[in-house]
């Protein structure tokens, strides 16, 4: 007798992944100094290894991807140097070494002191087994360059005080707090409480910048001009319409994060029209994982109309205050009756019991709350295509 | 640069991370940028007293904190 026989799987959602290269070590940059007067690298990698990190997330629309954070399933990790798999290059054999466990699972050390004056990029490649699918989905971050300036001679060069990939968790914004607070009259505006909100995480971000003639700072004699990388053979100095860019002087660059997603720039320092030295630096938005969950757990009042609730919404273990300035909120309730009604979006709820299609009877008198809740994307400069729409003393509006 | 040669307990007491870096027994080099840096030792002032709260020595140069670590 024959049997027939149909194999049935499990139909899970493709893998969405993302992958970029952070430098973990903010007291051994990618860029390093070399001092010929002192005869030293500042700082030494030897003593105070540069450390990269890969930072590989996935998600499954289904949710049947346990945790964003996928480095510890990362398998055939390698690095390479200026295209080259540095496993094979004899100059950088023992100064370097790869994590093989946990979260930081491919981050590379590295303890090599490059040659002053020249650079190297560093780029990470690994496969992510997707098991549930059966697949292996190969993963390749974007180059970061390391470079040694060679501050002994009388060439130009310039330093940015910050690491040149700026990231931005706009979870972790207090400036951002403080303004939704003060616009909401939950607090009064203050310079001792936005001095506070400024902590490292803001989204107004000022980079320094410092030329040097040989070891010389200098403080004068010099313009600066910004650009914006659109790919490695073109450059376009910003306009007054790049409105992520809040200042621009002689010392610093101050940037508005909240309008920005991904983006290249370059620095340039100019003597007339006469080029002296430049720089580039990326900025990053970082997408944190987060939790958001209903909080109302009482039961339905025989009598009761309306029914209220609030989010709560974690991230890393600490909860945000004031969600819905940084995440789109919007609450749904299903019955027995009635399997999904949208009500209204935002850290709150207020909705008429009438309106959810919940019962009397105990098969049907109950009610699912449910959130849907997405991590607001980059605010966008109002406008109607022509005029730029402002407040009344002239500030931009921007939303997202 | 200067560097610091720190004990380990005291570095995660004032919670610096210690992964990566190089140490010797109990004890591991941190720059003067990263000891400066260190928001919990923002009470001392200057890089002699953070050093002292994390039972470390001070060495003037690389080179000199190199022959330490190699002796």
């Amino acid at each position: 007798m024959e049997i027939a026989r149909n194999r049935i799987r499990r139909d899970y959602a493709p893998l969405t992944v993302s992958a970029s290269l952070v430098c973990d070590s903010a007291y051994s940059p990618v860029m390093q100094v070399y001092s010929a007067a002192q005869n030293e690298y500042l700082p030494d990698r030897s003593l105070s290894p540069t450390v990269l990190r890969p930072i590989v997330n996935a998600a499954a629309s289904d949710g049947s991807w346990p945790t964003p954070s996928a480095n510890a399933q990362l398998a055939n990790m390698k690095w390479y140097v200026n295209n080259v798999d540095i496993t094979t290059i004899a100059e950088w054999s023992g100064l370097f070494s790869i994590d093989t466990v946990g979260s930081t699972r491919g981050s590379i050390a590295i303890y090599k002191n490059l040659s002053p004056g020249t650079d190297v990029t560093m780029r990470f490649e690994a496969e992510l087994v997707d098991n549930r699918l059966g697949v292996i989905i190969p993963i390749r971050t974007d180059e970061i360059t390391l470079s040694t300036i060679d501050a002994s001679n009388d060439g130009y060069n310039m330093s940015i005080g910050e690491d040149k990939t700026l990231r931005y968790n706009s979870l972790l914004d207090m400036l951002l707090l403080y303004d939704y607070k003060v616009a909401h009259g939950l607090i009064s505006a203050s310079s001792a409480g936005e001095a506070a909100a400024r902590d490292g995480n803001e989204y107004e971000r000022t980079i320094p910048i410092e030329v040097f003639k040989g070891e010389t700072k200098l403080t004068s004699g010099y313009t600066v001009k910004l650009y914006k990388v659109n790919s490695a053979s073109s450059i376009t100095e910003v306009s007054a319409s790049d409105y992520e860019v809040v200042s621009i002087s002689t010392t610093a660059i101050v940037l508005d994060l909240r309008l920005i997603t991904k983006a290249d720039y370059m620095v340039k320092a100019f003597s007339g029209s006469t080029e002296l030295a430049r720089a580039q630096f990326s900025v990053n938005r970082l997408w944190a994982d987060f939790k958001a969950s209903p909080c109302n757990e009482t039961a339905i009042l025989p009598n009761q109309t309306a029914r209220f609730d609030q989010a709560q919404v974690d991230s890393e273990g600490k909860k945000i205050e004031c969600p819905e300035s940084v995440i789109k909120i919007v609450w749904h309730t299903a019955t027995a009756a009635i399997n999904d009604v949208e009500h209204n979006e935002g850290d709150t709820t207020v909705f008429q019991l009438s309106k959810t299609g919940v019962g009397n009877n105990y098969p049907n008198d109950w009610i699912d709350v449910f959130i849907e809740a997405q991590q607001k994307e980059e605010h966008k400069v109002a406008t109607d295509g022509t005029d730029v729409f402002t407040d009344e003393n002239g500030n931009i509006l921007i939303f997202n | 640069m200067k560097y610091i040669f720190a004990s380990k307990a005291k570095c995660l007491e004032y919670e610096i991370a210690l992964r990566h870096h190089v140490d010797k027994g109990a004890n591991v080099v941190l720059n003067e940028k990263e000891v400066g840096c260190c928001p919990r030792l923002f009470a001392a002032e200057t890089l002699e007293e953070k050093a002292a709260l994390l039972d470390g020595t001070i060495f003037n140069s690389a080179a000199e904190m190199l022959n330490y670590i190699n002796s």
